[in-house]
């Protein structure tokens, strides 16, 4: 058994309860990043650090989307065993492709008022500069801190806000960038304006 | 073949069979290790005879592992903790969806003994089993005449 080559070194207990910690710790305090960079030069692909969270939060008996993308969603099935759905019914959405976010924002289920729990997770792949300034507050925030984000984050609030969801239906947002930095709005969050 | 042949007989065969015939295919292919073989337990699903409704009867210790040979994946699943013949099965498997397996003939004679000795073992059971049917004659011929009444 040893002879043969291991395609990745994460361990499926102690690696997903470190990078378990870290999402946890990247959504209690909303916009502050956390790297799990680390972890996932563990595994492999385009994206590791997008399969390092597939594999700390899917499991056979939650549902996820890959937006099209044929390569994650076979590696995320061969790692977890979850289900693919449709974009629609999915637990989590792994959104690689910025073009296709703003559809599976639409698409994405918030929860009925009384499940609001049973409303997906959003992973986006963040890129690009980060330009544009935007004000934002709410639970785990001190108080309104603006921070400087990049059009993909700016175009999924944008989007997100154009909703309208009642809370406490909505969605909630994990950002995730080549680097591995991680950090998380979630549906709480909201944006001042002026 | 179909893959639940291919399991059934691979799970029958001893392990050095099975390693045998990977053997062959880890020196001419590339293997990598997507899942390490691992224990785990899983439900045992069974069809009751009276109401043939399904039910759950109990859980079972089973080894998994997924493996890459040439980039085309294959996994297996098995009872037991037997780790490394679950890695040689899923090797097989693999090899199956490429398309290169080419033992198919030995497993063909593999399942032909073990389905003889499966069929020795179930004559052996028959011998032993009692038969009801013998009894129904000691009741009255004509049970219809009862319910009437």
């Amino acid at each position: 058994m040893s002879a043969l080559l291991k395609k990745h070194s994460f361990d499926e207990v102690f690696d997903c309860q470190r990078v378990y910690r870290l999402i946890l710790k990247a959504v209690s305090n909303p916009i502050g990043a956390v790297n799990v960079k680390e972890l996932a030069d563990k595994l492999y692909g385009e994206n590791p650090a997008m399969l390092a969270i597939a594999m700390t939060l899917l499991d056979n008996e939650v549902s996820f989307s890959s937006c099209e993308n044929k390569v994650l969603s076979d590696e995320i099935i061969s790692l977890t065993l979850s289900r693919q759905e449709r974009t629609e019914e999915a637990d989590y959405i792994f959104v690689t492709d910025s073009a296709l976010l703003g559809t599976a924002i639409r698409n994405a289920k918030c929860g009925t008022l009384r499940d609001p729990h049973k409303s997906a997770t959003l992973i986006v792949k963040n890129m690009g500069r980060h330009q544009y300034p935007i004000r934002l507050f709410g639970p785990g925030m001190k108080a309104v801190e603006e921070v400087a984000v990049t059009d993909i984050v700016k175009a999924a609030l944008d989007t997100r806000d154009s909703q309208c969801y009642a809370y406490p239906q909505g969605i909630d947002f994990l950002f995730v960038s080549e680097n591995g930095d991680l950090f998380s709005i979630p549906r709480r969050i909201r944006r001042k304006v002026n | 073949m179909d893959k639940k042949r291919l399991s059934r007989i691979l799970a029958k065969s001893e392990s050095t069979v099975v390693a045998e015939l990977s053997g062959k295919l880890k020196k001419c292919h590339s293997i990598v290790i997507v899942k390490e073989p691992n224990k785990t337990l899983t439900m045992i699903k069974m069809r009751e005879p009276v109401k043939e409704s399904l039910f759950y009867i109990g859980e079972v210790m089973v080894c998994e592992a997924i493996v890459e040979l040439d980039g085309t994946k294959g996994i297996a699943v098995a009872m037991g903790d037997d780790f490394e013949k679950i890695l040689n099965m899923a090797i097989i498997d693999a090899a199956c969806n490429k398309g290169v397996f080419s033992d198919e003939g030995l497993l063909m004679e593999l399942e032909k003994v073990q389905l003889e000795r499966e069929q020795k073992e179930n004559g052996m059971h028959l011998k032993t089993m009692v038969s009801f049917h013998s009894m129904d004659q000691e009741a009255p011929s004509d049970v219809s005449s009862f319910k009437k009444a």
